[in-house]
C-alpha cells in the first residue's frame, strides 16, 4: 500500500523519470502527466494525494493550470506545489497566488524532496482532520 | 419775476425799480410842487381877491366921486333950465332958499333930514326903504341946490352879488347894505368885520367923502372858491396826468424788462441745453445791441460746443479703438495661458499642436495656424524645419518663404497679403529657436500685436518642449520595460533549460550514488562522484549567476544608461 499517491505534471521525460525513481523510492504511488491537458484529465479523474507541477509546461502555463484545477471542489485541498526553476522575484509570489501551497526549486534535491512532499501530505491531512 | 403764469415785467425787480424811481423822481416832486404851487395860488388868490376888492372899492369910490360931479352939473343944468340927458339914475333937484325952504323941486319927496344937518358936498344914503342915494349939496349965492341921484357904481354892485361881494356904506353908526343881500351871502355883522374880527372875510374899506366908509368885503371861501376848483381841477389833471405818465412810464420800462426778460429765458433755455435758442433783435438800442450780441456769443458757443462735441466723438472713438486693441491683447493673453495650460501635459508634441492650433484658431479669431519644428540634427546648414501640422486656412508657401529670416533674427514678422495679415513667429527657448508659428487672421495686425502673440509662440514652445521631453521619457522607460522583460524571459529560459539539465544530471548520480541498483565499483564510484560533484559545481555557478542578476534588477537602473546600452 503506498503511502499517498502523487500526480507529476511534467513535459520532459528525464524530469519525471528522476521523480519518480526518488519518490517511489520512498513509497509513493507516483502518477505521470505529459502536459497541462493530461494533467488536468488526472487530476480530476485520479484523486491525487498531492500533484507536483512543473510551472514551465508547454501550451497552457502550470500556475494557469492550478487555477483552474482549484476551481474544482475536490481538489481544493489537494497540495499542489510547484517545480520550477524560476527563482526570480515575484516568481514565489505568482506561484502562490496561483494557488499552489508551495513549491520547489529546480533541480530537485533528491534527499530534499520527499522530505517536502511528506511535510505537505501531513500538513494537508492535518488540515482535512480539523475539518474533517 | 413770477415764477408761474404768465411773467408780469412790471413785477419783476427791474420793472419795479424802474416804476418805483420814476414814481419817487417825478410824482413826488410833481406831488410837492403841486402842493406848493396850490398854497401859494390859494395865497395868490386871496391877495388878488383883496386887490379885486380894492380896485373894487376904488371904482365905486372914484365912481362915486364922479357920480357927485355928474350930479352937479345936472343939477345946475336943471337950475338953468337946460335941457341935459341925465348921467344917473333916479335924479331928483331941489333948490332951496336961503331958508331952505324949496323952491323948486323934480319931486315932492321931501328932502331927509341930514341934508340940513350936515354941511358938506356929497353924502351917500340909504333912506327908509333902504334905498341908496347920493346927495350933493351946492350953495349957488345963498340958495342951495340939493341933488340926488342913484350912484352909478350901483348896478354894477349887482354884478358883485355874482362875484359874491358884499359892499356896504358905512356912515357913523349906520350901516347901508349896498348888496341886495338876498341870501346869497352869509350876514355878518360889519362893524366886526372892521374890527377884523372875522377871520373868514376878506375886508377892504374906503373912505368917502364925509364920514362915510365903503365897505367891499368877501367871504374868503368865496374869494378862494375859484381858485379852489381850479386847485381841485389842478389837482385832477396831475392826477390824471400823473396816471397816464405812470402808463406811459410802465408801457417804456415795459419797452426796456420785457427784452431784458426775453434774454433772460434765452440764456436760461441755452444754458439747460436748448442751444437753439436766440433772443429776439428788435431794437437798435442798447438792449437791441445786447440781443445781438448774445445771439452772436449763443452762435460762437453752440460752434464751440459742436467742435468741441465732435473733438470729443473722435476721442473717444480714438479711446474705443484702443480698449479694443487693449482688450483684444488681454484676450490673446489669457486664451494663450488658457491653451497652453490646457495641453501642458500632453504626451507628445504633436498632441499638443493637435490640441492647440484649433484652440488658438478658435479662441483668439485667426483663420489659421500652423507650426514648424527644426530637426534635431543640425547639419550646420542651419535647422532645417519640417511643417508639423496646420490648422484651419493659412497660405504655407508664403509663410515658407521667410521662415528662414525670422529663425535668423529670431524675431516674428507681419506680412500683408490680399486682405489677410500672417504673422510669422518664432518658437523660442531661451536662446534657441526650436520651431516657428505661423498664424493667418481677416484684420489688419497692429505693431503691438507682434509682442502679444510673441508670449503664445515663448509658451508654445515651452509646452512643445515638455512634450517632447515627455515622450522621449515615455519612449525610453518603455524602451528599458521591454528590455527587462527581454532579459527576464532569456534568463527565464536559459535557468529553465540548465536547470532541467542539471536536474538530470545531479539527480541520476545522486541515485546511482544510492546503490538501489546494486553496488558500484571504485570506479563507478568515482565517475558518478565526479559527475555529481561538477553537476553541483554549476548549479551553484548558476544560482550564484541568477542571485547576481537578481539583487542587479533590484536596483532602478538610470535610463540613459539603458539608452546607451540600446544604441550600442
Amino acid at each position: 500500500m503506498a503511502k499517498a499517491r502523487i500526480l507529476y505534471i511534467e513535459d520532459n521525460l528525464a524530469n519525471r523519470e528522476l521523480v519518480k525513481r526518488i519518490l517511489e523510492i520512498e513509497g509513493y504511488e507516483v502518477l505521470e502527466a505529459e502536459d497541462g491537458y493530461a494533467g488536468y484529465e488526472a487530476a480530476l479523474s485520479l484523486e491525487p494525494d498531492l500533484i507536483l507541477m512543473d510551472i514551465n509546461l508547454p501550451e497552457i502555463d502550470g500556475l494557469t493550470l492550478t487555477t483552474r484545477l482549484r476551481q474544482h471542489e475536490h481538489l481544493r485541498d489537494v497540495p499542489i506545489i510547484a517545480l520550477t526553476a524560476n527563482v526570480m522575484k515575484g516568481d514565489r509570489e505568482k506561484t502562490l497566488a496561483a494557488g499552489c501551497d508551495g513549491y520547489i526549486r529546480k533541480p530537485v534535491d533528491v534527499d530534499e524532496l520527499p522530505i517536502e512532499v511528506e511535510r505537505f501530505l501531513k500538513l494537508s491531512r492535518e488540515r482535512r482532520g480539523i475539518e474533517g | 419775476m413770477s415764477r408761474t403764469g404768465r411773467p408780469n415785467h412790471l413785477r419783476g425787480g427791474l420793472g419795479r425799480t424802474l416804476l418805483t424811481a420814476f414814481l419817487v423822481l417825478t410824482i413826488a416832486p410833481l406831488s410837492i410842487i403841486s402842493f406848493y404851487s396850490l398854497t401859494r395860488m390859494r395865497a395868490e388868490t386871496a391877495h388878488a381877491a383883496r386887490l379885486a376888492l380894492e380896485s373894487q372899492a376904488t371904482l365905486i369910490s372914484d365912481r362915486l366921486l364922479n357920480d357927485g360931479v355928474m350930479l352937479e352939473r345936472d343939477a345946475l343944468a336943471w337950475m338953468a333950465n337946460a335941457s341935459f340927458s341925465p348921467a344917473l339914475r333916479e335924479e331928483a333937484f331941489w333948490l332951496l332958499d336961503s331958508q331952505q325952504q324949496v323952491v323948486r323941486a323934480t319931486t315932492t319927496e321931501p328932502l331927509p333930514d341930514f341934508v340940513f344937518a350936515q354941511r358938506g358936498r356929497q353924502r351917500i344914503r340909504a333912506d327908509e326903504q333902504g334905498r341908496v342915494f347920493v346927495w350933493r349939496s351946492i350953495p349957488v349965492g345963498d340958495q342951495m341946490l340939493v341933488a340926488r341921484a342913484q350912484p352909478s357904481f350901483l348896478s354894477n354892485v349887482q354884478d358883485e352879488i355874482a362875484k359874491g361881494i358884499a359892499v356896504w356904506l358905512v356912515a357913523g353908526e349906520e350901516t347901508v347894505p349896498l348888496t341886495s343881500g338876498d341870501g346869497q351871502l352869509p350876514d355878518v355883522d360889519v362893524t366886526a368885520l372892521l374890527g377884523g374880527e372875522v377871520p373868514d372875510w376878506l375886508v377892504v374899506y374906503r373912505v368917502l367923502s364925509d364920514d362915510v366908509a365903503l365897505v367891499v368885503a368877501q367871504p374868503r371861501d368865496v374869494a378862494l372858491a375859484a381858485s379852489n376848483a381850479m386847485a381841485g381841477a389842478l389837482i385832477a389833471a396831475a392826477l390824471a396826468v400823473a396816471l397816464l405818465t405812470t402808463m406811459a412810464a410802465a408801457y417804456v420800462i415795459r419797452r426796456i424788462t420785457r427784452p431784458v426778460f426775453d434774454l433772460t429765458m434765452a440764456a436760461i433755455a441755452i444754458a439747460q441745453g436748448d442751444l437753439d435758442k436766440r433772443a429776439r433783435v428788435d431794437r437798435d438800442d442798447e438792449l437791441g445791441v445786447l440781443a445781438l450780441a448774445f445771439n452772436t456769443m449763443a452762435d460762437r458757443l453752440q460752434e464751440l460746443l459742436n467742435t468741441l462735441e465732435q473733438r470729443v466723438a473722435e476721442r473717444t472713438a480714438e479711446v474705443a479703438r484702443a480698449n479694443r486693441l487693449l482688450e483684444r491683447r488681454a484676450g490673446y493673453l489669457e486664451a494663450s495661458a488658457r491653451i497652453v495650460r490646457e495641453v501642458g501635459r500632453m504626451e507628445s508634441p504633436s498632441a499638443v499642436l493637435q490640441a492647440a492650433l484649433p484652440q488658438i484658431c478658435e479662441r483668439m479669431n485667426f483663420d489659421g495656424a500652423a507650426v514648424w519644428l527644426a530637426d534635431v540634427e543640425q547639419n550646420g546648414h542651419g535647422p532645417h524645419l519640417t511643417l508639423q501640422y496646420h490648422h484651419g486656412t493659412i497660405p504655407i508657401a508664403h509663410v515658407e518663404s521667410v521662415l528662414g529670416e525670422v529663425i535668423e533674427a529670431v524675431h516674428g514678422r507681419i506680412l500683408r497679403q490680399e486682405g489677410s495679415t500672417l504673422l510669422v513667429l518664432p518658437l523660442r527657448m531661451g536662446e534657441q529657436v526650436t520651431g516657428v508659428l505661423a498664424l493667418a487672421m481677416h484684420d489688419e495686425a497692429q505693431p503691438g500685436d507682434l509682442s502679444t502673440l510673441q508670449v503664445l509662440a515663448d509658451q508654445l514652445a515651452v509646452a512643445l518642449e515638455n512634450a517632447r521631453a515627455i515622450e522621449y521619457e515615455r519612449l525610453a522607460r518603455k524602451k528599458l520595460q521591454m528590455l527587462q522583460k527581454h532579459r527576464e524571459q532569456f534568463l527565464g529560459k536559459m535557468s529553465h533549460e540548465l536547470s532541467t539539465a542539471l536536474n538530470s544530471i545531479i539527480g541520476f548520480s545522486t541515485l546511482m550514488l544510492r546503490e538501489i541498483e546494486g553496488p558500484l565499483t571504485e570506479m563507478q564510484r568515482s565517475d558518478l562522484t565526479y559527475i555529481n560533484r561538477n553537476g553541483q559545481h554549476l548549479l551553484n555557478l548558476l544560482d550564484g549567476m541568477l542571485e547576481l542578476i537578481e539583487t542587479e534588477s533590484d536596483e532602478e537602473m538610470p535610463i540613459e544608461q539603458v539608452a546607451e546600452a540600446e544604441m550600442e
